[in-house]
């Protein structure tokens, strides 16, 4: 898919969004009954802000470090018998899971849900060499079958679909002739892809943490899919964006105490697996061979920029459940695969801002994902930051906007213009709510400027002689 | 294809170094500082909050004893249903005898044994239960985590039996990771399982049974 999911602009895509209306009651329906679930499970977690802080402090040492952590891990990984490979960008990373498929003579895949794999366009890269690559999350699986929709959200990806919708999809393309109820339809799917995990050549999975120490990658999942596609087919490739990794094991008690948390409001995730190379002689389970790939794209130009600290991010999309902005735009108004405050953190410091400067504007600056970030990235800081440096390009100083300011300035600095502006401006309360206003204003209250100006009322009382 | 060399360099140079690091920066505060009282919450305190968050996260719970054990495996195997039964290789479930005579009238196989792996997920995939053996228990989260013993058996069969000896129970996840840094070497597969598998993919609605187990059952054993 890679790191952009839409070619449209920035004005259509919000246009888009802001008139698909199941789409946004599913997102304020997901924010609403899934902050109050992740605040209470964090004030459960005896000295939340103190794991917040060893959370913060891992991956920032981590990042300060990354070139020692990233070779140890390496190492350790090649030791317990894994193929470490590296890959620049995108192009390269692919490029290895082509290779294997093909020594292997491969074609059938599964894949676990991967935000790395998908920024580096994996499964059109396999299907162009005639491999079936199937996503094993149910989320995901539903978007591939849907014409290979895009995701609204990191953790929850199908969120913008009604079940009425996904059983349509289901009847068109896999012969579902049941009913709309998620669990018969999860059981369809389960059908399914247990058929396909048994046959399947080659696992392909993302990682949540990689450990330097040990060279073992964690991934996590709740519905069983990791497992499966690391556990049963002979093969697996496991993609890690090179940031992901931390030094000890003893760093995932902080980490994986705080993703399920900040993610869902679950205390933990249901399955948490550590690969720690292939099957071996003294063990009884894991992969015959175990490829990992590690991931630069774009991630070592953030490291070496001002915006390092979004690297800290373990990918919980808590940020994104507060954001007052996504609630209106959803995932894919974004246009892009990281959406919400990360997205408009992350994504313009590892593209540039010709490719997404715009994305900083959907955010009204309130600070609410600062206050729920796990590992205390100061995401509306960076993003603050992005403004300021498109700003500082002169060409990026849009005229409209110079026009605006000017016309205001000029206003405020002549007595006369600025008495008839504000005499004037509650005629505005009178107009048609058309255009943009009227969208704007199904969901809101547009302010009222009150009949009577300041001056004029105290004009009024003066003249009234009452002063005191 | 970029080299180890290579890549490294780029993020070395991100780093405004000119070569990897040899050794990392010191590191402050590895972990919280410890709570509560140096003993910890004695043994039944954590059954208890073991057993009330299996509860909670949708985990059936039976408590038995040493010698009630065998019997709390055939009910909890008979309520899965008929159909084959898939047995961890665990020493714990090897000291209640044959698994055929424990299970009799049941297809029973145990993971291991010289069989080769494709026939043993075959069998496990056909299973209507698995059994397996907690080498740790954390209470707050209802976990149980396994090294080695058949991966599979915990994974394919629709209903899946986990034995906990109490003396496993620890508190959580940090005596979990402490238990595994100990360990030296770490098998090729560790399991964290908390409950049956679940999504909330469809419209937020929580359906119990995705493409794991649709039925787990923690059978605590209160003096092992």
């Amino acid at each position: 898919m890679g790191i952009k999911t839409s070619n449209l602009g920035l004005r259509r895509r919000m246009r888009e969004s802001l008139s698909d209306a199941f789409m946004r009651s599913s997102i304020a329906n997901a924010q609403d009954r899934i902050n109050p679930m992740r605040a209470d499970c964090c004030a459960e977690l005896d000295r939340y802000e103190q794991w917040r802080e060893l959370a913060a402090g891992i991956r920032a040492h981590t990042l300060e470090n990354l070139d020692f952590y990233l070779g140890q891990f390496a190492g350790n990984a090649r030791r317990a018998g894994s193929v470490v490979h590296f890959a620049r960008d995108g192009r390269e990373a692919a490029a290895v899971a082509r290779t294997v498929f093909l020594q292997k003579k491969a074609r059938r895949g599964v894949k676990s849900k991967s935000m790395v794999t998908e920024e580096i366009g994996l499964n059109e890269a396999l299907e162009e060499i005639g491999v079936q690559i199937l996503e094993t999350d149910l989320g995901e699986y539903l978007l591939q079958i849907d014409g290979r929709d895009k995701p609204s959200h990191i953790v929850i990806p199908a969120l913008h679909k009604n079940r009425e919708r996904i059983r349509e999809v289901l009847a068109g393309q896999t012969g579902y002739t049941g009913d709309s109820a998620p669990e018969s339809m999860t059981r369809h799917v389960r059908q399914i892809l247990r058929k396909a995990f048994l046959e399947a050549d080659v696992g392909v999975t993302g990682c949540n943490f990689a450990v330097a120490s040990s060279g073992s990658v964690a991934l996590l999942t709740n519905e069983g899919n990791g497992r499966f596609v690391s556990g049963i087919p002979e093969t697996l490739i496991t993609f890690v964006g090179m940031e992901r990794v931390v030094p000890e094991l003893g760093d995932l008690d902080a980490l994986c105490s705080l993703l399920p948390r900040s993610a869902v409001g679950a205390r933990s995730t249901i399955y948490m697996t550590l690969t720690t190379g292939p099957q071996g002689a003294a063990d009884v389970d894991g992969p015959g061979e175990h490829h990992i790939v590690l991931v630069d794209n774009g991630r070592s130009a953030v490291l070496g920029s001002r915006f390092r600290d979004v690297l800290r991010c373990i990918r919980c999309g808590a940020c994104m459940l507060v954001c007052p902005a996504y609630r209106h735009v959803g995932g894919r108004g974004y246009g892009v695969l990281y959406p919400g405050p990360l997205g408009l953190a992350l994504v313009p410091a590892m593209t540039g801002y010709a490719e997404s400067g715009d994305l900083a504007g959907i955010c009204s600056l309130c600070g609410a994902c600062n206050d729920v970030c796990p590992v205390k990235i100061p995401l509306y800081e960076l993003i603050l930051e992005h403004r300021r440096a498109m700003a500082e390009d002169a060409r990026r100083t849009g005229r409209v906007e110079r026009l605006a300011f000017g016309q205001y300035g000029r206003i405020l600095g002549n007595p006369g213009l600025y008495a008839a502006a504000t005499r004037w401006a509650r005629l505005a309360n009178a107009a048609p709510r058309i255009g943009p206003l009227g969208a704007w204003s199904r969901s809101r209250e547009l302010p009222r400027i009150p009949g009577e100006r300041f001056r004029d009322w105290f004009a009024r009382r003066r003249k009234e002689g009452r002063m005191d | 294809m970029t080299t180890q060399q290579g890549f490294l360099a780029a993020v070395s140079a991100a780093l405004g170094r000119t070569a990897p690091l040899e050794a990392p920066g010191a590191r402050s505060g590895r972990s919280l500082e410890p709570g509560g009282t140096a003993a910890g919450p004695g043994r039944e305190i954590l059954a208890r909050a073991f057993a009330d968050c299996s509860r909670e996260i949708g985990a059936a719970v039976v408590e038995t004893t040493r010698a009630g054990l065998p019997g709390a495996l055939r009910s909890a195997v008979a309520s899965a249903g008929p159909g084959p039964v898939v047995v961890a290789n665990d020493p714990l479930l090897g000291g209640l005898g044959p698994a055929e005579a424990l299970l009799a009238g049941r297809e029973v196989r145990v993971w291991g044994g010289g069989s080769p792996r494709e026939e043993l997920v075959g069998f496990a995939a056909r299973a209507a239960a698995g059994l397996a053996v907690a080498t740790m228990a954390l209470a707050e989260s209802a976990t149980v985590l396994l090294l080695g013993g058949g991966s599979s058996v915990s994974l394919l069969p629709e209903s899946v039996l986990f034995v906990v000896p109490s003396s496993r129970i620890r508190p959580r996840l940090t005596e979990g990771m402490e238990f595994l840094s100990r360990l030296g070497a770490l098998p090729a597969a560790v399991h964290f399982v908390s409950g049956p598998s679940a999504t909330s993919d469809i419209e937020l609605i929580r359906v119990v049974g995705v493409h794991g187990p649709v039925h787990v059952t923690h059978i605590v054993v209160g003096d092992m």
